[in-house]
């Protein structure tokens, strides 16, 4: 594996975390903003921060979990059961922040009543969401055979 | 298993080391001791070239079948 592309991914990884933190702080302030335009969405500024920061939260897991994994590349780690764990937890990660942003969407859509606009985002957040997950899936079980592959190589003299 | 490594045998007819051996056909000699010990899996046509060239013999000499399989 090359080094400089897993220290170039190292370092977008770190400038989109960071840049995550600094949504995450802004999230209220943008919510806010909208009941402010919208006074009718007043009551749900709170609830709808509070989604909007799990869902970064969520990401930000992603991320760091694809540095330890990156980790893991370095030292000659990644064909072990350790990192399936981690494969996990991106995968819950991702399931769980697509099942709150939906929720958001399809609770704007019965609360708002509708509209292209918002029917639009849910269904780009659903389809995305389904997507990214069902692709990690997919990549663990390569990942799984793989490590199935490199154990039986491993008896291999 | 039902295929049994007599490398140890070989080994001491050519009065050879581990160490040497290991070092003759250039793999480690834990894996030597792997091979000599029945525990791999399997083992590549290029080690039994080497071990083969190094040792004087045929793959006959260092592998055999024996039917009945305890395990």
């Amino acid at each position: 594996m090359g080094k400089p592309v897993l220290q170039l991914l190292r370092f977008v990884l770190l400038v989109l975390f960071l840049g995550s933190l600094l949504a995450q702080a802004f999230v209220p302030a943008l919510a806010s903003e909208a009941a402010r335009t919208f006074p009718e969405v007043g009551p749900l500024v709170v609830a709808y921060s509070i989604a909007g920061i799990v869902v970064i939260a969520c990401c930000q897991v992603v991320l760091f979990v694809i540095w330890r994994l990156l980790s893991m590349i370095s030292g000659g780690m990644i064909f072990t059961r350790q990192s399936l764990r981690w494969v996990d937890i991106i995968i819950s990660s991702g399931a769980l922040a697509t099942a709150v942003n939906t929720g958001v969407w399809v609770h704007l859509l019965v609360v708002a009543g509708g509209g292209p606009g918002i029917i639009l985002w849910l269904l780009v957040s659903l389809a995305g969401g389904v997507a990214f997950v069902l692709l990690m899936l997919v990549m663990r079980g390569l990942l799984e055979l793989a490590i199935a592959d490199r154990t039986e190589l491993d008896g291999v003299i | 298993m039902a295929v049994i490594v007599d490398l140890d045998v070989m080994l001491a007819r050519r009065k050879m080391s581990v160490g040497d051996f290991a070092r003759a056909i250039g793999i480690t000699p834990a894996n030597v001791t792997v091979l000599k010990n029945g525990r791999a899996r399997a083992i590549r046509f290029s080690t039994l070239d080497q071990a083969c060239r190094v040792l004087r013999c045929q793959p006959g000499d260092i592998l055999r079948w024996s039917g009945d399989s305890s395990d």
